[in-house]
């Protein structure tokens, strides 16, 4: 029913001919998968967005540079694949979702780069997460059904990439025609789609159906195996494609490159110098090994990649190439000893291979006292085999330093890992020549186990990125992990930075907004690490978005910072702790302008000061469109240290305004500060609006108070002695007020002023007030600072509350009185009220106090009348 | 020598001191020989029978230190395999009588030197050198050498006394004294003054409670005057003096005779136990031995080590002294036996010993099974499946002598003999998905194990591969063995119970009290897999497994680093390798004693429903093969066919042992261990699902495996299945082999005759749907039933009794239907036999 409503939405949508109409309109727009997962490069092809609210698709938002969409159309009469895997409730809740889907049609530049690519759906009411998918050199086909019996294959031409599902149990069989010699490569592309776990399993069965190989899995591509042979006779041979254990569901989808291009899985070196011009050796193909001349870029890429490339056509995907700021050193066997070590001199990379079992390559370098040197092998990373150690010894053989696995490259969950790769740093002690040694962990070795070992000085480094969302059961989710921004309103987020060897403070940048908005943000104080950012578009803005390399800078423009935005999606978990099994990270994050919200929040006259100790109410405006009647939700999300408020606030569709109480704790640093209020409304279809950021400024209090333990009988009167410390000057009378009294004890406000060094509250206490000790007592201190009433505690004490005479003796009123210096204290000479104050009653322990002392008193005068006495 | 001058010869040579502890000693003895006197009619008719060999133990004398003393035993063997002590009725002389002298039938040390002992026994005449040193000095009391020992001996030290986790009553010694430092400090300092009174050692409270003059709850296990009470004394009077860590180890020990076959009831056999230490020495420690019988219906014996024989049947005598047991084969025959050995057939060399050890226990083996019986039990044992109607007819049309060899064959052929020997190895090798193994783990690791057994790896390489494994657990699924379990201990504790079929759990907190293996053993098999590596591979799910080159097991009484040292051997000579390669290396050896005996053990029983030790993987001395020999040969069998596991599975079914009749006759009646009739065997609980469904034509659907996975295949043990679980299929979360049960419960009856499962796939089958619509008359139905299930044709009376049932029924299919049922039902549907 719910589809049949939205379909007919759509088609009256198309029918006006304007591909976004207002009516349809939908606001965070989800995106689940890129379909089929690949395209080819130098032609025209389609890639199919899958997802909700995604009908008003306006733009893909590329990371890297080829692309040309030419069409955005929705698909209308799209089924999303059932999902065996999902059971229960969960599959419950996904029936309720209506999914749609768009199809792009896009022109892939002849030099786009091959391999992994992102991108981001931008809609009119949002942008989507950011998905995966492949750019290959071969065209694709799709992979038809019944082709499950090897006596019935699908017939595929040579070099095509199949686009094809592993349904529960299936098996997919295609066929192709090969000469005797020939090159028969196949690569499967599965669980590297990021889409569903899948392990796929690939087998090549010769004309007689005989199995000649398998491969499930590889070294190079983890779960995706690979499969390269010469082909012993001509003929038809099989390949065949099945779930590893013979399972598999509808979202089991792969792709499956089947062609004579070369596959090697190692190129060597593994890395070069930006900018130059490289010669590197592919290792690993069946054919043998090539060598390529390579252009390096002359800035950083993430993703660069070497893809080899021979007469029989181009490898599937690409081998990852590190881009480093310094040149090459070789190792030179036999280097297996310290005394043969290869000699190098820094800074720069080395590389070798792990050739046999049993290998251990060593470098000698020398190194200056003081030298701190980060020393990052490269191995896993650029899919070598090998599993590195390092060691290090200095000259007289002592292993200064060992590491296997080099761990996150931050103390941060979703900060780059290294996995099996080793890293250390080095602080050179003394000047000196040391050796690094390098070995696989298991002692294997073989002709792909390539490492690069890079060497250089140690960075400041700032990682810029933004807290997950705070659903913790949304673990694939990247959701608020983008920016947008509705024309005439804000959006607000908070931006999360972790340091290495950095502490000053951080100025976020964020260049190449799309027109019409802008970021308001305060500077990262020295050592902290969130900030809130405040995005602002124009009412004019263009619907637009760009994908915005947010950084943070250093104060001090003289002082380098290294590091970049990351946003790590978590594309697939497995079992065993719902570890991660493909992550997809970037570097940018899309800032787009979304069609105006039917609401808008403000601040109300905003206050600028929040006293520590102190609290103030801090009201929001809801200006709602007429007709807009939903519910919002209000959370403060970005608040200093110590000060707290309420959760989130609701705002009910009649209501157009809300409060937030704040309070900080004594502790909370004085620091200026911004906040935002962030508004949602909607369920799936999620609006958001921030405010416009308020600065405000915790401050340090006026006053604090020492208030002394008093003791008051039922039905009596006390006093309260607060003693106080002035700790910034104020003009005019404050008040204080007692708070936090027992039942039937009252207090009357006392009034004072600058220097006023002892207030006295007076209590009068109901004849049914509860007998025993409070510790609640609070002193609070209103400051009227030129018509800001700023409040806050200044002091905490307790009562002590004995059982008195019968109650009949009505409560006094109340009266406070102030002690300052104009009016010295009654009878209050050291500052501290005296035992014989009036009507006060002592505690038990205060009178056998007074009793030795009065004691000892006399024992003295005794004595003293003794000594006097002749 | 006579019974009166053997008296008066004790007496004359008694010392003051020991008056009373020999008075002690002989009462017994002088009641065993008027029990003997009374049986000496018998023992005279044995008696006229020549003996065909005599042995002298010790069979080298060496005696060591003032007045040592070694008593002597004589046993005949007569010329039926009847063995007689006839240490009485022999004449013992010693050639020169300044080097030593008699004191009954024991050697007293006198002079250092060497000589001869002559035994003469009616005109035989045996003669041994004997050699006597250090005579000139008493042999000083040894604390860890006597001390401890009587502690032992007296129990005090035992788990259910002071030798308990936490002592008793206050006071706690170690198991066995296992930790003799910690007892010495435990003894002489915990409460200074309390245990032991150097002022007054008599007085000494380890003497008072033990004596019973003071209360104590464990009561009087020593009298004054005793050997035992001497040695104590004499030891809190020396100044309670600790040689712990100096003192001579026991190297081993040695019991005399090792084995005898006694005949009559009341027929007696003396022990003697002698130890050898490691400065060389060795002395008689008989006394200080502690002995228990296996049988007690067959065999005794007393605190004085003689045996006393009982009912017919075999006993073994386990002996422990220090942290050393061995033990002592004993058969006990009936006084009159009427038994000739019938002369039957010895396919091989497994009949020939089978034969062997049945002669001497006088039972005959049954006779061979019906082709009928043969068939089924061998297809079963080899494939897990019934025989099919074709299969059936097939053989029992073929006329060739050689068919059932000729079956085997065939079967070892089959790839169902591989799935069934896949599930053997799961079992052991806890094949099940858990906390430290996902799904596609394990069906590496169970794609790893089919692999190898269909490649016929043999057993040697497999067992090398998983100990030795490195790498990730999908890249190299063997791996898969060091997560089924991580705990450093107890991975070496199921190594040792897989691969050698020995416990060794016993020995993690004290030496282990039934067998040898120590603290020391325990920590130092350990060892070897201190340097287990885990990390987390590229794809999280995996684990890599790889050699640290780091840590170390530590004995956790001194907390002492554990070098690897071999079980029951040397110390391993490791530089950088990696330790579980010389592990692996070890453990496969042909040199190995225990590994080729435990594999064809295992093979053996799967084929006999018992080990020839059993349980399997129980390997103890006190828990000795039935067959020793037979063992021994099948291990050998197994290494000279380079642990190939098929040449030894068709040894075993080719034997006529095999084959046998689970018909017993008059002789073996009794006999359930020794392999002389075949036993009758529940249908383990996945073959058993599987032949209900073979029988019903159905099949069955199983979690997480293709539709046609029958249950024998099954990967993952953590599957769950009613009617598998119902039937005691192993959930492999042990390595014990006592996972799989075998023994019946009401459960299984219940769900037989009520249980969805036989009811369901009758229906489901269609078989008698089929056969009807086919034209078949209900007997030819009937007949296809019977051979479908049972492999048979029906009896004459059970086809009368069918006939009688379906005569005047309008609808015959109820009652075939019945009879289907009752077939499934039937004890010889659910038993191999």
């Amino acid at each position: 029913m719910r589809r049949r409503k939205a379909i007919a939405l759509i088609l009256l949508a198309s029918v006006t001919s304007v591909l976004v109409p207002t009516l349809a309109q939908a606001y965070s727009p989800r995106v689940n998968r890129i379909l089929p997962g690949g395209i080819q490069r130098g032609a025209v092809g389609q890639l199919i967005f899958e997802g909700e609210r995604l009908h008003d698709a306006q733009e893909i938002l590329f990371f890297d540079p080829g692309f040309e969409v030419l069409k955005i159309e929705p698909i209308l009469d799209y089924v999303m694949p059932e999902d065996e895997t999902i059971k229960g409730d969960e599959a419950k809740k996904r029936k309720e979702i209506e999914f749609q889907a768009v199809r792009a049609t896009i022109r892939v530049a002849e030099d786009c780069r091959l391999g992994e690519h992102v991108a981001h759906l931008r809609t009119a009411g949002g942008v989507s997460e950011f998905r995966t998918f492949f750019v290959e050199s071969m065209p694709g086909v799709h992979e038809r059904e019944p082709n499950n019996d090897m006596a019935a294959p699908q017939a595929i031409d040579l070099n095509v990439v199949v686009a094809g599902v592993i349904k529960n149990a299936d098996e997919d069989c295609f066929a192709v025609e090969m000469k005797r010699g020939q090159r028969l490569s196949v690569e499967v592309v599965a669980m590297r789609l990021g889409t569903h776990m899948f392990d796929a399993h690939i087998a090549v069965h010769d004309p007689q159906k005989k199995e000649i190989a398998s491969a499930k899995g590889s070294p190079f591509g983890v779960q995706d195996g690979i499969i390269s042979l010469i082909v012993p006779e001509e003929g038809r041979y099989i390949v065949k494609v099945r779930e590893d254990s013979g399972g598999g569901t509808s979202m089991s989808t792969y792709r499956l490159h089947v062609g004579t291009f070369p596959r090697p899985t190692a190129v060597y070196p593994a890395g070069g110098k930006l900018g130059e011009s490289v010669s590197v050796r592919s290792i690993g193909d069946v054919s043998g090994d090539f060598e390529q001349q390579l252009n390096l870029p002359s800035k950083y890429r993430p993703d660069f990649g070497v893809s080899p490339r021979d007469s029989g056509g181009t490898a599937a995907t690409p081998i990852p190439f590190r881009l480093f700021d310094h040149g090459n050193a070789f190792e030179q066997e036999p280097n297996n000893k310290p005394e043969s070590a290869t000699a190098v001199s820094l800074p720069l990379a080395f590389n070798g291979i792990i050739e046999e079992k049993g290998d251990v390559d060593c470098f000698r370098f020398a190194a200056k006292k003081g030298q701190k040197l980060e020393v990052e092998c490269y191995a896993k990373r650029v899919r070598s085999e090998l599993d590195p150690v390092m060691q290090l010894f200095d000259s007289q053989g002592n292993m200064l330093l060992e590491n296997d696995d080099g761990g996150p490259v931050t103390e941060n969950a979703d900060a780059e890992v290294r996995g099996a790769d080793s890293y250390f740093r080095f602080e050179v002690q003394e000047d000196g020549e040391y050796v690094l040694r390098v070995r696989d962990l298991m002692g294997r070795g073989g002709p792909t186990f390539v490492y690069r070992v890079e060497l250089s000085p140690v960075k400041p480094w700032l990682l810029v990125r933004l807290p997950k969302a705070e659903d913790p059961n949304d673990l694939y989710g990247q959701y608020r992990q983008q920016i947008f921004v509705a024309r005439g309103n804000y959006f607000a987020c908070i931006v999360g930075a972790r340091r290495k060897d950095h502490r000053g403070p951080v100025i976020l940048e964020a260049p190449g907004l799309p027109e019409g908005v802008m970021m308001h943000t305060m500077t990262m104080p020295a050592g902290g690490g969130r900030v809130p950012a405040v995005f602002q578009a124009a009412e004019d803005a263009p619907l637009s978005g760009a994908l915005v390399p947010l950084y943070g800078r250093d104060a001090d423009p003289s002082v380098p910072l290294h590091g970049a935005f990351r946003n790590q999606a978590d594309l697939l978990r497995g079992r065993p702790g719902l570890a991660l099994l493909k992550i997809k990270a970037v570097d940018r994050i899309p800032v787009v302008v979304i069609e105006k919200l039917p609401f808008r929040l403000e601040f109300e006259k905003p206050k600028i000061t929040l006293l520590r100790g102190g609290n103030m109410d801090l009201k929001v405006l809801v200006h709602r469109d007429p007709g807009f009647e939903d519910e919002i939700v209000l959370t403060m999300p970005f608040l200093p240290r110590n000060v707290g408020t309420t959760a989130n606030v609701k705002v009910a569709g009649d209501q157009t305004e809300a409060t937030f109480p704040l309070s900080a704790k004594e502790n909370t640093a004085p620091l200026p500060w911004q906040l935002f209020v962030l508004g949602s409304s909607g369920k799936r279809d999620l609006k958001w609006a921030s405010t416009p950021p308020l600065p405000i400024q915790i401050a340090r209090r006026f006053v604090t108070a020492e208030l002394q333990e008093a003791t008051a009988k039922q039905g009596e009167q006390a006093k309260v002695f607060a003693m106080l410390k002035h700790v910034t000057e104020f003009q005019g009378r404050a008040t204080a007020t007692l708070s936090g009294l027992p039942a039937g004890v009252t207090a009357a406000p006392v009034e004072f002023t600058a220097g006023t060094k002892q207030i006295v509250f007076q209590l009068s206490v109901d004849g049914t007030s509860p007998v025993g000790k409070h510790a609640s007592l609070q002193c609070n201190v209103t400051v009227d600072r030129e018509g800001e009433l700023l409040t806050a505690i200044a002091g905490k004490g307790q009562l002590r509350i004995e059982a008195g005479a019968p109650a009949n003796s009505a409560p006094l009123v109340a009266k406070g009185e102030a002690q300052d210096d104009s009016a010295p204290a009654e009878a209050s000479e050291t500052d501290f009220p005296s035992e014989e104050t009036e009507g006060q009653v002592l505690s038990r322990l205060e009178r056998l106090r007074q009793d030795a002392r009065r004691r000892a008193e006399e024992r003295l005068s005794k004595s003293q009348a003794e000594l006097k006495s002749p | 020598m006579t019974l009166a001058s053997r008296h008066s010869l004790k007496f004359a040579f008694c010392t003051a001191a020991i008056a009373v502890a020999v008075v002690a000693m002989a009462a017994p003895e002088e009641n065993a020989d008027r029990e003997a006197a009374a049986n000496s009619d018998k023992a005279d008719s044995i008696a006229e029978q020549p003996p065909v060999a005599i042995a002298v133990y010790p069979p080298a004398l060496k005696l060591y230190g003032a007045s040592a003393r070694q008593p002597l035993v004589v046993q005949a063997t007569l010329a039926d395999g009847v063995t007689r002590d006839i240490t009485d009725e022999v004449t013992i002389e010693i050639s020169n009588s300044r080097i030593a002298h008699l004191d009954g039938d024991t050697l007293v040390a006198d002079k250092d030197g060497s000589t001869e002992v002559s035994i003469l026994y009616r005109r035989q005449r045996e003669s041994i050198p004997l050699v006597v040193e250090g005579a000139g000095t008493a042999r000083p009391l040894s604390y860890r050498n006597d001390v401890i020992p009587t502690l032992s001996k007296l129990g005090c030290n035992a788990g259910a006394c002071h030798g308990a986790s936490r002592g008793k009553d206050g006071f706690n010694l170690s198991l066995l004294g296992y930790d003799p430092v910690g007892d010495h400090f435990r003894l002489t300092e915990q409460i200074s003054g309390r245990r032991v009174n150097l002022a007054l050692p008599a007085e000494s409270l380890l003497l008072e409670k033990t004596t019973g003059k003071v209360p104590h709850t464990g009561g009087v296990s020593l009298a004054e005057g005793d050997r035992h009470y001497a040695t104590l004394l004499e030891w809190i009077s020396a100044g309670v003096p600790n040689d712990s860590t100096e003192a001579a180890r026991v190297d081993k020990i040695e019991v005399f005779p090792a084995s005898a076959v006694l005949q009559g009831e009341g027929e007696r056999q003396r022990l003697r136990v002698l130890a050898t230490y490691s400065d060389g020495t060795c002395r008689d420690v008989t006394r200080l031995a502690r002995f228990e019988t296996s049988n007690e219906f067959s065999a005794t014996i007393d605190d004085q080590a003689v045996i006393t024989a009982h009912g017919r049947g075999e006993a073994f005598l386990s002996v422990h002294f220090d942290v050393h047991t061995i033990g002592c084969h004993l058969i006990v025959l009936p006084a009159e036996l009427d038994f000739e050995w019938p002369e039957v057939d010895e396919a091989n060399y497994i009949d020939t010993l089978v034969h062997n050890k049945l002669r001497r226990l006088r039972i005959s083996p049954s006779a061979v099974s019906s082709d009928e019986e043969f068939l089924r039990r061998v297809t079963l044992d080899l494939t897990g499946r019934l025989p099919t109607p074709e299969e059936f007819e097939q053989f029992i049309a073929d006329t060739n002598s050689d068919k059932r060899q000729a079956l085997i064959d065939k079967l070892l052929a089959r790839p169902e003999f591989t799935d069934i020997w896949v599930m053997k190895w799961a079992d052991l090798l806890q094949m099940r998905t858990g906390p430290k193994i996902g799904r596609k783990s394990l069906m590496r690791y169970h794609g790893w194990l089919k692999e190898q057994v269909t490649a016929e790896v043999p057993l040697d390489q497999m067992a090398h591969d998983l100990l030795a494994a490195n790498g990730g657990t999908f890249s190299n699924a063997a791996t898969n063995y060091y997560q089924s379990e991580t705990e450093t201990l107890k991975t070496a504790e199921n190594a040792a119970q897989v691969f050698l079929g020995m416990r060794l759990q016993c020995a993690q907190c004290h030496n282990h009290v039934f067998d040898r293996w120590t603290m020391e053993d325990y920590y130092g098999f350990a060892a070897f897999f201190a340097h287990v590596g885990r990390k987390p591979g590229e794809d999280p799910r995996e684990t890599m497994i790889y050699n640290k080159g780091q840590g170390e097991t530590k004995h956790p009484v001194d907390r002492r680093p554990m070098a690897p040292r071999f079980l029951g051997g040397e110390l391993a000579e490791i530089e950088d390798e990696d330790r579980r390669e010389v592990l692996a290396n070890w453990v496969v050896s042909k040199n190995n004693p225990y590994f080729a005996r435990h594999m064809a053990n295992t093979v053996w029983a799967h084929f006999f429903g018992q080990g020839i030790v059993d349980p399997v993987d129980d390997v103890r001395i006190s828990n000795p093969p039935v067959n020793p020999q037979l063992l021994d040969e099948l291990a050998r069998r197994l290494i000279e066919y380079d642990f190939q596991l098929k040449p030894l599975v068709r040894d075993i079914c080719n034997s006529r042992t095999y084959q046998l009749s689970v018909v017993p006759n008059e002789t073996n009646v009794a006999d359930k261990r020794n392999f002389s009739h075949a036993s009758l065997r529940r249908v383990p609980a996945a073959v058993m699902l599987d032949v209900i469904s073979q029988a019903t034509n159905t099949s069955d659907k199983f979690k997480d495996v293709p539709p046609g996975t029958r249950a024998v295949q099954i990967a993952d043990g953590a599957t769950t299945n009613y009617f598998m679980a119902t039937f005691g299929r192993s959930a492999r979360e042990t390595v014990c082999t006592c996972e799989t049960r075998r023994e019946p419960n009401l459960s299984q009856a219940l769900h037989l005759i009520n249980g969805a499962t036989v009811q369901h796939k009758i229906k489901q089958g269609r078989i008698i749907q089929d056969m009807r619509q086919a034209n078949k008359s209900p007997g030819e139905i009937v007949d296809h039933l019977y051979i479908r299930c049972l492999s048979r044709l029906p009896s004459s009376a059970e086809r009368a009794a069918i006939e009688e049932e379906l005569s005047g029924k309008d609808r015959p299919q109820m009652v075939l239907r019945d009879v289907f049922w009752a077939l499934l039902n039937s004890k010889e549907f659910l038993f191999n036999h």
